[in-house]
């Protein structure tokens, strides 16, 4: 029986984590998860959420936006389309970023897609501001 | 024959062009180390995403039904992206490109060539030529974000569904060294994926379902491959130029060496018809 996860949590810009894990939680299409060894393989798709992992008694949190998440063989894929932890988060420039958002919201946009896309970075700048 | 004092003019001007382009050298490493790291950083997020697409798709027995997998029975229109540089003076980086896009359109003369340019050489390249461009992607001067590789990605992905193009191809450079870049040609869409393996876990749980999961999974690799694409280009541009520079500060070099001792014959042969002057004066008036 393994006893730790390998976690890889990369986005388009860049690898954030490579590294062995104890537990990984996050939230998928059917609601929030909850990763430990030995778990059954399982793809999901990842919601804007935080998503958390430990290793030993520290915890580390990464707020993540749509992506997909895959485990198998106690090894666990993210590929978030956008990901920072929550260290790093410069709150102004979020807050600046979902005020745009939220004003471009309030208008039209006549392509379904865009307007869906601009939900999803809405809700990864919410997820960030209320942590 | 150039008096000294022209031969001094040209001096000093192919010296200052020689500062210019060593210093557009230094400029350019700095920019590619970064441009490099950008890339890199971004393999493993294209590499991880195919092999869940290639997972999924055995899943679905090699036969995972999504409109990117249903190649046209007939194509009468390709799309062709093609990524370059918007700056020049980067050697034959953008002119090996647009030569392979250009051939591709040749090989393709049956079928009506649709252009969307990443990169204003690409751009002003087919626009002079009279192709029909789709939209353009310029002015971007190598930072592009996700966002971007995002929004060429849902123009191509939105065609090829509504039946606009039948086909999309990319075309650009792939960076494989300081030195070496070499021009790559994929088809986008429709994607092929290799069919036939057996999918590693059996007992794999998806969530909501696998139908679902390759809707958003297929164009976010559309997008990744442009993404990977655009990067690979700056880097190779970077690269392309900082070679480009160091040869012209060496030539720049070589030039001064030869105008130096040009210079020094010039003022050579003056101060000997002043000698001479002089000498013919003093026995005139003798």
């Amino acid at each position: 029986m393994a006893d730790k996860l390998f976690l890889e949590l990369v986005s388009p810009e860049k690898l954030l984590v490579s590294s062995d894990v104890d537990n990984v939680f996050a939230m998928g299409a059917g609601g929030a998860f909850g990763l430990y060894p030995d778990h059954s393989p399982f793809c999901t798709e990842l919601v804007p959420c935080v998503l958390t992992y430990a290793i030993g008694q520290e915890t580390f949190k990464v707020i993540v936006s749509k992506g997909f998440l895959e485990v198998a063989d106690n090894k666990v894929n993210v590929l978030a389309e956008r990901a920072v932890y929550v260290k790093d988060i410069d709150a102004a420039k979020i807050k600046a970023e979902y005020d745009a958002l939220s004003a471009e919201l309030a208008g039209e946009i006549a392509d379904e897609e865009i307007r869906k896309e601009k939900e999803t970075a809405l809700k990864f700048c919410e997820t960030a501001l209320n942590i | 024959m150039a008096s000294a004092r022209d031969i001094k003019r040209k001096i000093n001007s192919v010296s200052n062009t020689q500062k210019i382009t060593k210093t557009m050298k230094m400029v350019s490493a700095a920019k590619m180390r970064k441009a490099i790291e950008v890339m890199q950083s971004a393999r493993p997020y294209s590499a991880k995403l195919a092999e869940l697409i290639q997972e999924l798709s055995n899943r679905a027995g090699g036969n995972a039904e999504h409109a990117f997998f249903e190649a046209k029975e007939e194509v009468r229109t390709i799309y062709l992206v093609v990524v370059t540089s918007d700056k020049g003076l980067c050697g034959a980086f953008n002119s090996n490109v647009l030569k392979a896009a250009y051939n591709f359109t040749k090989e393709h003369k049956d079928k009506t060539i649709k252009i969307v340019p990443v990169g204003k050489r690409a751009f002003d390249f087919f626009a002079k030529r009279g192709f029909e461009i789709v939209e353009k992607w310029i002015g971007f001067g190598g930072k592009y974000t996700f966002n971007d590789a995002v929004n060429v990605g849902r123009l191509i992905s939105k065609s090829f569904i509504n039946g606009n193009a039948d086909e999309v191809h990319l075309i650009y450079n792939e960076f494989k060294s300081t030195s070496s870049q070499v021009v790559r040609s994929k088809k986008l869409l429709p994607l092929a994926v290799e069919s036939g393996s057996e999918p590693s876990y059996p007992d794999f749980e998806y969530e909501p379902d696998v139908t679902v999961l390759l809707d958003s999974l297929l164009p976010q690799f559309i997008n990744t491959s442009i993404f990977q694409s655009m990067l690979e280009s700056v880097a190779g541009e970077h690269g392309a130029r900082m070679v480009a520079m160091d040869n012209a500060t060496r030539s720049a070099g070589e030039m001064i060496k030869k105008l130096v001792l040009n210079y020094n014959k010039t003022r050579q042969a003056a101060i000997t018809t002043e000698l001479l002057d002089i000498v013919n004066g003093a026995e005139a008036l003798k």
